[in-house]
């Protein structure tokens, strides 16, 4: 049964302050680099790179496809991968912001973390999401959220995006029972 | 995404949507070996094995290549060297590689159906690398791959392959791949080097070089395999060379994009010369490169992407 649902006024308003969120942390404009985790992810952090753009900033967008870095390849059958990894920047010593969708349960932002250490080193690596679900797995979680949804095993949280699914909104669906 | 399969054998068998899924993964895989440290750990811990029964530089390296940026173990085995002299069987060999504990036999014999024995025979994965001259279907995917990132399509596009097409396993993998992704396919040569009756298999032949890189899209040069010549296929290598090999005064007259390709080893200055091979319609280091990406995204779908999975019917 779909639950909560966020629309594009929400999204455009989160990506502002995601904007916020990375103009303010500890490092100048020039050395961030924003890492969006294919596909919705990098869509995102597209639109951040623009968000930030329009403020004054050129910001460079790398784009992570973490499919062979995923911690679940033995399990389910054979993983598509979504492009490969675009990042023609070097990340050693700057402030990585990895981007994604959801936060779940984090094994997509370790996957994330393994992929860019095989790029270099970055001094620093912040993770900002629209949404960040309570159920995690790992102990990670995200610098810059736009809003986090209480959720359990079986219920779904789902970002489409114009540039994929043709609308933007957030859906959440709680399991019978949830 | 369609992938199924545990084997790679041939393309014939294969669906257009297999090939194309191949094809992608390869182009996801491509920036892998631009990278600092190229690999990804997709394959970690797995075991793949090079059984090579034939003699090979390009393809045992490039599969043992592949298999190391996926990050996975590689194991080489050749003919000279080991148990075979004593007349140990292909089964029993790979049999006893297996008890070791491995996951992906890449096979090259000389047998045709070697491959599909072996995969009848072991609980892992088998990749075919060139069963006598059946098939050798990464070939004629880094072929396919090479030309869709040049042309951007495969469908509707003229393929020359010239050569000696009766004893080439990479024409008939590139013939079966060519063919189900919509391309036209001839194949030129002197009639000794053409089946009779390859037209069944829905190619154009031709035995004039001039009138085929008149009207081609791509040509496929097959390298002529000089050890045959004792069979007398043609009367001398100086006359194949006159009448069949590419010059670039021959190429200057084809469409100006042409792309020439070779699959290695060339012979220059017999079936192809310097100025050709090196020249700006030259794509043959090219096919090698997509060769590395090609392979990783074989190993990577027919070892489940990590896992083995349950084994399926190929």
């Amino acid at each position: 049964m779909p639950g909560c649902l966020y629309d594009a006024e929400w999204i455009k308003t989160v990506t502002g302050q995601l904007a916020d969120a990375a103009l303010a942390e500890p490092v100048e404009p020039g050395d961030i680099v924003l890492a969006g985790v294919r596909t919705r992810g990098a869509d995102l952090a597209e639109r951040l790179a623009a968000e930030l753009a329009s403020r004054g900033h050129e910001i460079p967008v790398a784009l992570l496809d973490v499919t062979p870095y995923r911690d679940d390849l033995a399990q389910g059958g054979v993983k598509a991968l979504k492009g490969g990894t675009q990042m023609t920047m070097s990340i050693d010593g700057k402030l990585v912001i990895i981007v994604d969708d959801v936060l779940s349960s984090g094994r997509t932002a370790r996957a994330a973390m393994d992929l860019l250490m095989d790029f270099g080193r970055p001094r620093i690596v912040r993770l900002y999401a629209l949404v960040e679900r309570t159920d995690r797995e790992l102990p990670i979680r995200a610098d810059a959220v736009g809003a986090q949804a209480e959720t359990g095993p079986g219920d779904s949280v789902r970002v489409h995006l114009s540039e994929t699914d043709g609308v933007d909104e957030v859906v959440i669906e709680k399991k019978e029972g949830n | 995404m369609e992938w199924k399969r545990k084997h790679l054998l041939g393309l014939e068998e294969l669906s257009a949507e297999e090939i194309t899924t191949i094809l992608d993964t390869a182009a996801s895989f491509q920036e892998v070996s631009t990278r600092s440290i190229k690999k990804v750990p997709a394959l970690q811990g797995r075991v793949v094995v090079n059984l090579f029964f034939e003699a090979s530089t390009r393809t045992s390296n490039s599969f043992a290549l592949a298999a190391k940026r996926l990050s996975a173990d590689t194991m080489s085995f050749s003919q000279s060297g080991s148990s075979v002299s004593k007349g140990e069987t292909l089964i029993d060999t790979a049999l006893n590689i297996e008890a070791m504990g491995v996951d992906c036999f890449v096979i090259r014999h000389s047998a045709p159906g070697a491959a599909l024995l072996l995969a009848n025979s072991v609980n892992s994965s088998v990749v075919n690398a060139g069963d006598g001259p059946h098939e050798h279907p990464t070939q004629g995917l880094l072929d396919i791959y090479t030309i869709r990132e040049a042309k951007g399509r495969i469908d509707g596009l003229k393929v020359a392959i010239v050569g000696d097409i009766a004893h080439s396993r990479v024409a008939r993998s590139n013939i079966w791949g060519l063919q189900k992704l919509g391309a036209k396919v001839t194949v030129a040569g002197p009639s000794t080097l053409i089946p009779r009756g390859i037209e069944a298999f829905g190619v154009e032949v031709s035995h004039d070089i001039d009138e085929v890189l008149a009207t081609s899209d791509v040509i496929n040069i097959l390298r002529i395999q000089l050890e045959r010549q004792e069979r007398r296929n043609f009367p001398s290598i100086r006359e194949y060379a006159q009448i069949f090999g590419v010059t670039q005064e021959r190429l200057s007259r084809a469409k100006k994009d042409i792309l020439v390709m070779h699959p290695g080893p060339m012979n220059r200055g017999v079936e192809i010369t310097p100025e050709v091979a090196d020249g700006d319609q030259s794509v043959i280091l090219r096919q090698v490169t997509n060769g590395l990406a090609v392979r990783m995204a074989v190993l990577y779908l027919c070892m489940g992407g990590g896992g083995g999975g349950k084994p399926v019917d190929n």
